[in-house]
């Protein structure tokens, strides 16, 4: 069945008055007019590209349907998705109920424009099939039915209120839209007609402040200035290779003093769990990353229990594993991609933060008398922060954040944490210090400077000395300290 | 620059009411329309083009 070229006219004419009548002239009217909203930006085109929609629409009841309309309606509809997903992103994950600007039945205007794409794209396709084979030809261009005349007269005058709106808040050309405009007013002394949003060709960028550099464990990036002055050096006691098997880099270590036992991960996913005096492998796992949550370039483990550790990849995704030699591989085989008996994993998931949101971290610690798990960020370009994050070992959610108060020019790399009664020692990479902080006022209090490790990437606490994890592909090794 | 993208809308509409047989002008016009509308949304985006969030 073929729909006839009249009744298609009659439908895209429909369609067109609705878009001009209900999203726009809604926006434009009741909210601009009526209740003093102004479009900002981005909202200007999301309103512009429905616009373009009916515009199109209008020109296929003139001229028919015409290939090169349904290419610009296709391209307009597509615009107008892409700015509505683009515009959304920046509000639709804050906290229950923050929203931008005025909502309609609840719904914020942003997110409303997706809606209003998507059915314009099912409409359009919907039409398209019952075409049949071929797309129906207008006769007579001169042909104009009644409601052709008023759809095309409903535009005009939606249309020339958005230009007394455009002219009256935005202002004629250089001026250009507001992120934030003010309430829509006619009183001169209260219109601000702006340029801000001009760009610099210095500030173009895909992500913003959202391109945050992953960490490479393997080549941390050198913080000039992060040193904090001291006169107290470490000395070392020993170093000890870690057994062959370990071949990735690894970047976490941690020692159960009741089991006597260490657990090391490396950033290719491989966690080990060996005996006391670092001699022998005695149960590994590969963490599948790609089973429910990411887990990648893992950076940290620490003891919550004589037998269980948390894993966490910088991204702060986690696992929590438990080493028990009656625990078969076999049995977890959605969980683990290579490995050995002797691991059970007890959960996995995501820490969530709110000052920490936008960075990676270094390394995991355990707050035994709190009962929490923390971590440190790592500064980035972009999001440059020293924040400690406390987590809960109850439900493992966000407990407290606070800015950690360092004398130092600049943020140190913390690659490891390890926390002891009421300090917490911080592993600084960039300073080749170990940061003394007060677990209660999150002060830097103290700083000890080592040497003779060339890639500081994990600190524990073993028989009151300070063990240094030193990250080598092939040759990890553990460094002790008194 | 919505002022100006505005009237340009207007007179694209006006063209194909009351002028159909500039259809060849009236084409140039949406064009220079979507284009514009595009050009204002890339100043506006100019620093973060993508949606924010995990990609």
């Amino acid at each position: 069945m073929k729909m006839k070229e009249s009744t298609v006219n009659q439908i895209v004419s429909l369609a067109a008055m609705a878009l001009i009548a209900l999203p726009v002239g809604i926006a434009c009217i009741i909210l601009g007019y009526g209740l003093g909203d102004t479009p900002c930006i981005l909202c200007w085109q999301e309103r512009t590209a429905m616009v373009l929609v009916a515009l199109i629409a209008i020109f296929i009841t003139r001229y028919g349907l015409k290939p090169k309309y349904l290419g610009a309606l296709i391209l307009a509809s597509v615009y107008g998705l892409w700015a509505g997903y683009r515009h959304s992103s920046n509000h639709i994950l804050k906290d229950i109920g923050q929203g931008f600007g005025p909502a309609i039945f609840g719904v914020h205007t942003y997110v409303w424009v997706m809606v209003v794409f998507l059915v314009i794209l099912l409409f359009a396709a919907v039409l398209l099939m019952l075409q049949g084979d071929k797309l129906s030809e207008k006769e007579d261009k001169n042909s104009w039915t009644m409601l052709n005349k008023s759809t095309v007269m409903v535009f005009l005058v939606v249309i020339g209120f958005n230009i007394v709106q455009a002219f009256s808040q935005t202002g004629p050309f250089p001026f250009i839209g507001q992120s934030d405009p003010y309430r829509m007013t006619f009183d001169n002394d209260k219109i601000v007609w702006s340029t801000a949003n001009w760009p610099k060709l210095s500030s173009l960028s895909a992500r913003g402040s959202f391109a945050i550099e992953r960490p490479d464990f393997a080549n941390m990036a050198v913080v000039e200035g992060s040193d904090i002055a001291t006169d107290v050096s470490l000395t070392s006691v020993r170093t000890q290779g870690l057994p062959t098997e370990i071949i990735g880099l690894a970047t976490g270590i941690s020692y159960s003093p009741n089991s006597d036992i260490y657990a090391v991960v490396t950033t290719d996913n491989w966690v080990h769990f060996l005996k006391g005096d670092l001699s022998e492998v005695l149960a590994s796992v590969m963490i599948d990353g790609a089973f429910s949550v990411e887990i990648s370039n893992l950076t940290g483990v620490v003891f919550d229990g004589d037998n269980s550790v948390v894993v966490t990849a910088d991204h702060k995704s986690y696992v929590r594993l438990e080493y028990d030699p009656s625990a078969k591989i076999a049995d977890s085989y959605w969980l683990f991609m290579d490995g050995t008996d002797g691991v059970r994993e007890l959960k996995r998931s995501r820490f969530s933060t709110v000052r920490a949101k936008y960075n990676y971290i270094g390394g995991l610690g355990w707050d035994a008398v709190a009962q929490e798990y923390v971590t440190v960020t790592l500064p980035a370009k972009v999001r440059n922060n020293f924040v400690v994050s406390r987590f809960s070992n109850q439900d493992f959610e966000l407990n407290s954040e606070a800015k950690i108060l360092n004398a130092a020019d600049s943020y140190p790399m913390v690659t490891g944490l390890a926390i002891e009664q009421n300090k917490a020692y911080l592993l600084s990479h960039s300073a080749e210090q170990i940061l003394v902080m007060s677990t209660s006022s999150n002060r830097i209090e103290a700083a000890y400077s080592f040497s003779g490790v060339a890639n500081a990437q994990g600190l524990t606490v073993v028989k009151g000395e300070l063990a240094i994890l030193n990250g080598v592909k092939g040759q990890n090794s553990v460094t002790f300290f008194k | 620059m919505e002022f100006l993208l505005f009237c340009l809308i207007f007179f694209t509409a006006y063209l194909v009411a009351f002028k159909p047989q500039k259809q060849g002008m009236a084409d140039i016009c949406l064009c220079a329309s979507i284009g514009m509308s595009i050009l204002i949304w890339i100043i506006a985006t100019w620093g973060m083009l993508v949606p924010a969030g995990n990609l």
